[in-house]
């Protein structure tokens, strides 16, 4: 066991190794350190992304197609506090406040556990709901007003309300469906992240959107730092880039610490090993897996806002590109693998980001040594563009391939299966 | 009984919920019903009492719902206080005209659709539409049988025009945009390097394709080209590549979304590189989008009220009286169009080719037009040679750059490239 993770480890560290040397031939230390630095925040979203569908998956099997719905709108709760509504006739606080008693609600209800009587456990979760939703609408901005609460607690409830949806999605959509089989709960997800994209459409519209920029803090805005210089190029990184990082591993630190340290970690690793036997010995294997759905949402809800203010447009379909991105890392790492899932978000990061470098490969010294020893010729490379595009259009599906190299090679991911962690 | 309960708690709590989501639902809108009615039924003008004439019927085709909708509701405005004002004045000869307005929605096959009915209804004597290239390039041959002039005061596909007598324009084709545009980088603003980035569609490709030939000739280099894709929203590898070039300009073939998203990222990746851009980044929703990003940014467009004369203030003014907003360019050329029409029917009488007739007699400087949006007139294809206007954004909006091209600066090299302009 210790072997082949030894093995696969020295074989991905050569690869990327030569990789390194190749783009270091052509371009020098300065532009790859700069690419790696732009891949590493994207890497860093997208595997706190990954953990979620991971985490989810090692326990019920289930891949939560939702997730990168309660990403995108975990970013709209956060808007929805700084930005007025478009016209005073709007529609969308109203909306906004039945999703907020829903949400709020349903996991108050999920959270009162199994031990308690029905009757009492909705009337307390209404009534929770209730005033959740009515602080929620006295919190929303007015039509032509300024937002009412700083934005750091916005962010703070933002995280919230994800953690919130995460758990009433699992007591809604899933849990009636935990004894069908695999698939159901499969196409249910499919349905859940539709009707949220079009939740979302409704109450906020269509268009793209960013935070205002008068209502985000100067902490976040591009202020940039130079780490070193190599040669004639700055090694910068934004402000916000690095606080993206430290976030992320914090984040990724605490849950490793969570997962290995403590008791309801280790019924979450016992849940992920054999559901039926961990209920057996008195783990409450549903207030697990809604655990698990709050800690994924709660993630993702962490770390969606820093997406947008990194500069990427906020629209309803924003959750697709970034939950598939972060889907193939949870599979690249091995699905149900929290290691596993951090590492393939980095890899599938880093991956994404560096695909347009390739732009310009016939301006570097490589093409001109494939051009001397005769295997390509500048016009076949012309003709080779004008048919297939460039590669920076590829973006996704460089990744993709990558993706499913790994899986071609070692069908169970990266870190999968050879260890019996999963959590 | 008490699972059950629970069930029945469960139940009603989403069902509350989704009541009071229904009861959102039903909230009337007030824009919705009257636009409907308005794009099915001919509206007519308010007519003085005392005409018992028949009247004149024009159409307007656009897209007055769905995603361009911002645009074809203007242009149906400016058509509509035209209509009005002629009116008021008593219309042509003692006939008012009535406009027959119908929705595109800027989709091509039900603009084909409405052309269809446009054309077999042999009282309307033209059309002005469509809004979008596509649904242009869709409707014209229906125009062209029933021998009808459709007259587009926005669509630039260089194809428009082509392989029909009848159809007319009074904005420039994408290739002469991209020329000027190229003219523009190159003499005024005086760029040795620049780079581009592309959407990968007929726009995207035709404007970079004719901006490259002409920055050729002008002795500036293309440091980098980069196609994107639709859904592509991280442009930051992209943007560090060409920042590798350090180029003077970069060139933003698309439209506005895109460039948004690049001119933020740029800014925060620390790349202070103006923008220029065509006609499809000349869009509120741009600076609403890029907000300080925007800040810098050129852009090419058909008009700006600006630059305009006094009758462009003029109906600037009608039109905010009106409409309580702020007309934008195709609002101008539509006006324009509407005017050409009118002026057809007034000197050839009111028939399809009597219209066709007066149009295609305008073909040279001396018998051109002067309308809001400059001098027009139209080439054998129906195109028509107006310089481009350069747009900047300022404190936040739209202001007219401080150097424009001037027309014999256009005209003279433009005509070495008619081969491709046509």
């Amino acid at each position: 066991m210790k072997t082949t993770a030894w093995k696969s480890a020295a074989i991905w560290l050569l690869l990327f190794s030569a990789f390194t040397a190749f783009v270091v031939a052509n371009k020098g230390w300065g532009v790859f350190l700069n690419y790696l630095l732009l891949g590493i925040p994207q890497g860093a979203i997208i595997a706190a992304i990954a953990v979620g569908y991971s985490m989810v998956y090692g326990i019920i099997q289930l891949i939560n197609f939702a997730h990168g719905e309660v990403f995108m709108l975990s970013a709209y709760f956060l808007l929805m506090f700084l930005v007025p509504p478009e016209s005073p006739s709007s529609v969308a606080p109203r909306i906004i406040t039945a999703i907020v008693g829903l949400i709020v609600g349903g996991a108050t209800y999920t959270v009162l556990g199994e031990g308690r009587s029905a009757r009492l456990k909705f009337a307390v979760a209404g009534f929770v709901a209730v005033v959740a939703a009515a602080l929620n609408f006295l919190l929303l901005p007015q039509w032509g007003g300024a937002a009412k609460i700083p934005f750091f607690a916005a962010y703070a409830l933002a995280i919230l309300y994800a953690c919130c949806l995460g758990v009433t999605m699992d007591r809604l959509a899933y849990r009636p469906l935990r004894a069908s089989p695999r698939l159901i709960p499969l196409i249910t997800a499919i349905g859940l992240s539709l009707l949220l994209q079009n939740v979302a459409q409704v109450t906020w519209g269509s268009a793209s959107r960013f935070f205002p920029a008068n209502a985000t803090p100067t902490l976040f805005t591009g202020k940039r730092i130079v780490l070193a210089t190599i040669g004639n190029t700055n090694l910068e990184m934004s402000l916000l880039d690095a606080i993206i990082v430290v976030v992320a591993i914090a984040s990724m630190a605490v849950l490793q610490t969570f997962v290995l340290r403590t008791r309801t970690g280790k019924a979450m690793r016992a849940c992920a090993q054999d559901r039926m036997t961990a209920s057996l010995m008195g783990i409450r294997v549903d207030s697990v897996v809604a655990l698990a759905f709050a800690i994924g949402a709660g993630l993702a809800g962490l770390v969606a806002p820093l997406y947008v203010l990194r500069g990427t447009p906020l629209y309803p379909q924003m959750g697709y590109i970034v939950g598939i991105l972060a889907f193939a890392s949870a599979v690249l790492g091995g699905i149900g693998n929290l290691t596993g899932a951090m590492i393939g978000g980095m890899i599938i990061g880093i991956i994404y980001s560096f695909v347009p470098l390739f732009d310009a490969f016939d301006t570097s010294p490589v093409f001109a040594l494939f051009e001397k020893w005769g295997w390509l010729t500048r016009e076949g490379f012309q003709q080779f563009l004008a048919a297939f595009g460039r590669p920076s259009q590829y973006q996704l599906g460089v990744a993709y391939a990558f993706m499913i190299l790994v899986i071609i090679f070692k069908p169970t991911g990266l870190l999968g299966k050879a260890t019996a962690k999963r959590a | 009984m008490m699972k059950r309960l629970a069930k029945v708690a469960w139940y009603s709590l989403v069902s509350c919920t989704l009541f009071l989501l229904g009861g959102c639902g039903q909230q009337p809108t007030e824009s919705g019903p009257q636009a409907e009615r308005g794009a099915k039924e001919p509206i007519s003008s308010p007519q003085p009492t005392q005409v018992v004439q028949k009247p004149i019927l024009l159409a307007v085709a656009g897209p007055f719902t769905g995603d361009s909708s911002e645009f074809g509701v203007q242009i149906k405005m400016s058509v509509e206080l035209a209509a009005e004002e002629l009116n008021a004045k008593g219309g042509i000869g003692g006939r008012p005209i009535q406009l027959m307005l119908e929705d595109d929605a800027g989709n091509p096959a039900e603009a084909y659709n409405v052309a269809t009915k446009i054309a077999s209804n042999p009282n309307v004597l033209a059309v002005i539409g469509h809004f979008n290239s596509s649904c242009s390039l869709a409707a014209k041959s229906a125009y062209t049988e029933a021998k009808m002039v459709m007259f587009s005061p926005a669509s630039t596909n260089v194809n428009v025009t082509k392989n029909s007598d009848y159809v007319f324009r009074n904005i420039f084709t994408d290739d002469f945009q991209g020329q000027s545009l190229a003219s523009y980088a190159g003499e005024i603003l005086g760029a040795k390097k620049v780079a581009i980035l592309f959407d990968n569609d007929d726009y995207g490709r035709g404007l970079k394709e004719s901006f490259k030939k002409k920055a050729e000739t002008l002795g500036v280099t293309i440091v980098s080209e980069t196609a994107y894709a639709k859904d592509t929203n991280d442009f930051r590898s992209q943007l560090t590549t060409l920042q590798g070039y350090q180029p003077d300009l970069l060139l933003v073939a698309g439209l506005y979304k895109h460039a948004a998203v690049i001119a933020k990222q740029a800014r925060e990746l620390g790349i202070k590189t103006p923008l220029i851009g065509g006609d499809g980044v000349f869009s509120e929703q741009f600076i609403t989008l890029a907000g300080q990003a925007a800040e810098g940014t050129y852009v090419s467009c058909p008009f700006l009220f600006e630059l305009g004369g006094e009758r462009a203030k003029k109906f600037a003014e009608q039109f905010r009286a009106k409409y309580n907003r702020e007309p934008d360019a195709w609002a101008a050329l539509s006006y324009d169009a509407f005017q050409l029409i009118i002026k057809g029917i007034e000197t050839n009488g009111p028939s399809r080719e009597g219209i066709h007739r007066y149009l295609k007699a305008i073909n040279s400087p001396a018998t051109a037009y002067d309308g809001l949006t400059g001098k027009t007139f139209f080439d054998e294809e129906g195109d028509c040679r107006k310089p481009v206007q350069v747009a900047v954004v300022k404190g936040g909006r739209f202001t007219a750059a401080e150097k424009q091209l001037s027309i014999e600066e256009e005209a003279s090299p433009a005509k070495g490239d008619d081969q491709t302009t046509k």
